[in-house]
């Protein structure tokens, strides 16, 4: 039980507004010039290096963007639904300040997702846009972020909307398997055999490697902003506190 | 607690029944957003065969989010529901006790109209059938789904449109699998697996929704 | 070197989504760092107000005692 109580209190003082905005603004650099230079390189080997897949030329080369781009629409929902559930049950306000500064990042990954799918869809399928089950589950998680934002921006009391939100985000969490299944199932009554799905091109290693540096490039990204976010966020909260004059008057 | 549940329940109804236009407006929203498709799209028999059973389904979802605001708002201006969560009696009972009320008085009445709809559309009588079993089953899910929505807007002005937003990417599986359990008995498939379905989610929805709901409800009020 | 770019007959469409990459990606990284000027901003002209009106407010306090 003494184990706990110090683990909590250690939370609780790594939580603290003042705590974070230090050491957040140390760890922000690392994370966005090594996200820079994963994105950079794995965009080069995935461009130029790896080589051209046999059965769909040289547009298998968006996949690089694409799938992790799709891999952390999930990721950051998760992320939302995790840290407004520990942002209720423990009333820690920072974890609200990270599932609201999320939610912008995860709807622009998913945007993403849903554009190079599209993108690379033109080529395969002849057409912008096809049902297929993952540009769908995709689109219907675009939703459900333009859902959360929207309900965000309605409620003026910033604790209560983060409150509301968490629930919200929860009650999604739980159904995105649910819609993910519906949708597979709907796809696969309705369009028995379309081209080579965009997920495994026969991966080869030559293929894996850059898939790999993209996608913990897009990880660290999603890191290094959500992190500004938060400082913002955390910044405006805490104005009439005595540490942000100090900082505010630095910097000006 | 069980007393209060009834308790709820009886006045909750009673009050329904006062105002007759609660019960009535979703019902003929319903009816009317059906009928706009054949004009809309063709009176041809084969091409609403086709279309039909989402059609309905579609409407039906409409009317069961258009209905929602009957379910707490109300309570909400004239300080009821402050009331009830101050009660000793646990909130998500109280609040299952309300979502049962909206359903007999949106979802039940809209299932007793669907074979007249079903007949407009030209679906079989196979399909008319699975239609009622699958608004049997898919109806509750759309109020318990939609009371969590609900209540995260009902302290909000304009929580209409916003309502929408969040409930209806919600309402999707419940669409997929309903319209398609109908279209599937049209052509003669068996149906079970989607009903199954139905059943499965109308239960987890059953056993969480209240609880989510009830938590929104608190946050709302606030 | 142009072959390479091209990619085939797909170039147009792969680097128009590393375009768009870089261009969503790229504003939702700027966009806060811009934010935080602003907040930077209004903030410093809200502490400059504050004083202001409190050195007003000592003055007036000194004023009305002699």
């Amino acid at each position: 039980m003494n184990i706990w109580k110090s683990v909590m209190k250690f939370i609780y003082h790594f939580a603290s507004p003042k705590h974070f905005y230090r050491i957040s603004g140390k760890l922000i650099p690392w994370f966005g010039w090594l996200a820079a230079i994963l994105l950079i390189a794995g965009s080069i080997d995935g461009l130029f290096f790896a080589p051209v897949d046999y059965q769909q030329g040289d547009s298998y080369r968006i996949i690089f963007i694409h799938v992790p781009a799709a891999w952390m629409s999930m990721f950051v929902y998760m992320v939302m639904a995790s840290a407004g559930a520990i942002g209720m049950i423990w009333k820690i306000k920072l974890a609200d300040v990270v599932a609201s500064s999320s939610a912008p990042i995860g709807a622009a990954f998913t945007a993403l997702a849903l554009i190079t799918g599209s993108i690379w869809g033109k080529p395969m399928w002849g057409a912008w846009w096809v049902w297929d089950a993952r540009l769908t589950s995709e689109l219907i998680l675009l939703f459900l972020y333009l859902g959360f934002m929207a309900l965000e921006s309605a409620i003026e009391d910033p604790r209560a909307a983060a409150r509301a939100c968490a629930i919200l985000a929860i009650v999604g969490v739980i159904n995105i398997p649910i819609i993910h299944y519906s949708v597979e199932w709907w796809n696969t009554l309705h369009q028995g055999a379309t081209v080579t799905k965009l997920d495994k091109p026969s991966i080869h290693i030559s293929m894996l490697i850059p898939l790999l540096l993209m996608a913990l490039g897009f990880k660290l990204y999603y890191a290094t902003v959500v992190l500004i976010r938060a400082r913002n966020k955390v910044l405006y909260a805490e104005q009439n506190n005595r540490w942000v004059k100090e900082i505010v008057k630095q910097s000006g | 607690m069980y007393n209060a549940f009834l308790s709820l329940l009886k006045r909750d109804l009673r009050l329904a029944f006062r105002h007759k236009s609660e019960i009535l407006n979703p019902l003929f929203f319903f009816v009317i957003v059906v009928t706009l498709f054949p004009l809309g799209i063709s009176p041809e028999k084969q091409t609403l065969a086709e279309i039909g059973p989402g059609i309905i389904w579609v409407a039906a979802l409409l009317a069961a989010m258009l209905s929602l605001d009957s379910l707490f708002r109300s309570d909400f201006e004239d300080g009821t529901l402050e009331l009830m969560l101050l009660s000793e009696y646990p909130l998500s009972v109280l609040v299952l006790a309300k979502i049962i009320v909206h359903w007999l008085i949106t979802g039940f009445p809209i299932i007793l109209f669907s074979p007249l709809l079903g007949t407009v559309m030209f679906l079989s009588s196979d399909a008319i059938v699975t239609l009622m079993i699958t608004l049997l089953l898919g109806t509750p899910i759309l109020s318990l789904i939609g009371a969590i929505g609900m209540a995260l807007v009902v302290a909000l002005k304009r929580g209409g449109m916003l309502l929408s937003l969040l409930v209806l990417p919600l309402y999707i599986p419940v669409l997929i699998f309903s319209a398609n359990a109908v279209g599937s008995s049209m052509a003669g498939l068996s149906i079970s697996g989607q009903l199954y379905f139905l059943a499965a989610f109308m239960v987890f929805c059953l056993t969480l929704a209240p609880i989510a709901a009830s938590a929104a409800l608190r946050v709302s009020l606030e | 070197m142009l072959e390479m770019l091209q990619m085939g007959k797909y170039g147009a469409y792969v680097w128009s989504s590393y375009g768009l990459a870089l261009l969503i990606m790229g504003y939702v990284a700027i966009k806060p760092l811009m934010d935080k000027k602003t907040i930077v901003k209004e903030l410093m002209m809200k502490y400059r107000r504050e004083e202001h009106h409190l050195a007003n407010v000592q003055q007036e306090n000194k004023q009305e005692q002699s």
